[in-house]
């Protein structure tokens, strides 16, 4: 199976996020901001999709998002869910037009965000 | 640095410089703190999840002992045991989201306690400004928002939104 790969940069989130798709014994990795995202996701061949937060530091989830889709690899066909406590709508619009599959408003209830996962990773 | 030194004097300094100075080594000092108070919190929501996710392993292997126990026996007692350590391991799973979900509290308090800076940071450019002190002088706040100002809390919040 694929991995789920979280990006945030509060590490308490990616705990929690990490332990309840783990819980329904889905894999996960982690970055803590875009960047490091952005290197995972060039370098790791086993990621199945992001989960991305969109306030971090160096480089934000949205800007992120943007980078992989237009970066014409492989990784550009990777869904994105933003999981994050932002609510706006032209944040929401940019997302996805940016080419997001979900957006996820914290706190995530973890059956929802385990069922959106299973969907996207078809498992 | 002691809390009298930190604060600014009863009686603002009448040069606006000096004012300023005070001001910006006060919110200097706040972000500090607010920093120190987010760490702490941090670490003992991960050990909270940490201890959560320990106990929900130790009933799944319970659970799944319990199940291959039953498998090969017959003993109706057995099969009873089987069934009801696994509706345990299944009230303790749901109950363990449950908890993820409240732990979650701790990244709005965070956030919200660093936006009480990234305000003292715009009151201070403007003090800045208004007295032609430089606003690039001015310390930059913890953390800059994408999107600005939110709700702590959100009434489409968990709800997964898809596209």
């Amino acid at each position: 199976m694929k991995k789920v790969l979280i990006v945030d940069d509060s590490p308490s989130v990616r705990q929690q996020v990490s332990l309840a798709l783990s819980q329904a014994g889905i894999q996960i990795t982690e970055a803590a901001d875009g960047v490091e995202g952005f290197a995972k996701v060039a370098s790791e061949s086993d990621i199945g999709m992001v989960l991305c937060d969109v306030n971090m530091p160096n480089m934000n989830g949205l800007e992120l998002l943007e980078k992989v889709k237009t970066s014409g690899s492989a990784a550009a066909a990777l869904p994105f869910v933003m999981l994050t406590s932002e609510g706006q709508q032209s944040l929401i619009d940019r997302a996805r037009k940016a080419g997001a599959k979900g957006w996820v408003i914290k706190p995530f209830r973890a059956e929802l965000l385990v069922a959106a996962v299973r969907k996207l990773l078809s498992v | 640095m002691s809390r009298e030194a930190a604060l600014p004097n009863e009686t603002a300094p009448d040069d606006p410089r000096s004012f300023a100075e005070q001001l910006q080594k006060t919110r200097q000092e706040m972000q500090g703190r607010v920093c120190d108070v987010n760490a702490l919190s941090e670490r003992e929501v991960i050990s909270a999840g940490r201890a959560v996710g320990e106990m929900v392993d130790v009933v799944r292997t319970l659970a799944q002992e319990a199940k291959s126990l039953a498998a090969g026996s017959a003993d109706p007692a057995v099969q009873r045991l089987a069934q009801k350590t696994s509706a345990v391991f299944d009230t303790l799973l749901s109950t363990s989201h449950r908890v993820l979900s409240h732990l979650q509290f701790q990244d709005v308090v965070a956030q919200a306690l660093v936006r009480t800076d990234g305000w003292l940071w715009v009151l201070e450019r403007i003090y800045a400004e208004q007295h032609q002190l430089g606003v690039d002088s001015v310390h930059p706040p913890a953390v800059i928002e994408v999107g600005g100002e939110k709700p702590l809390e959100h009434p489409n919040a968990g709800e997964v939104l898809m596209f």
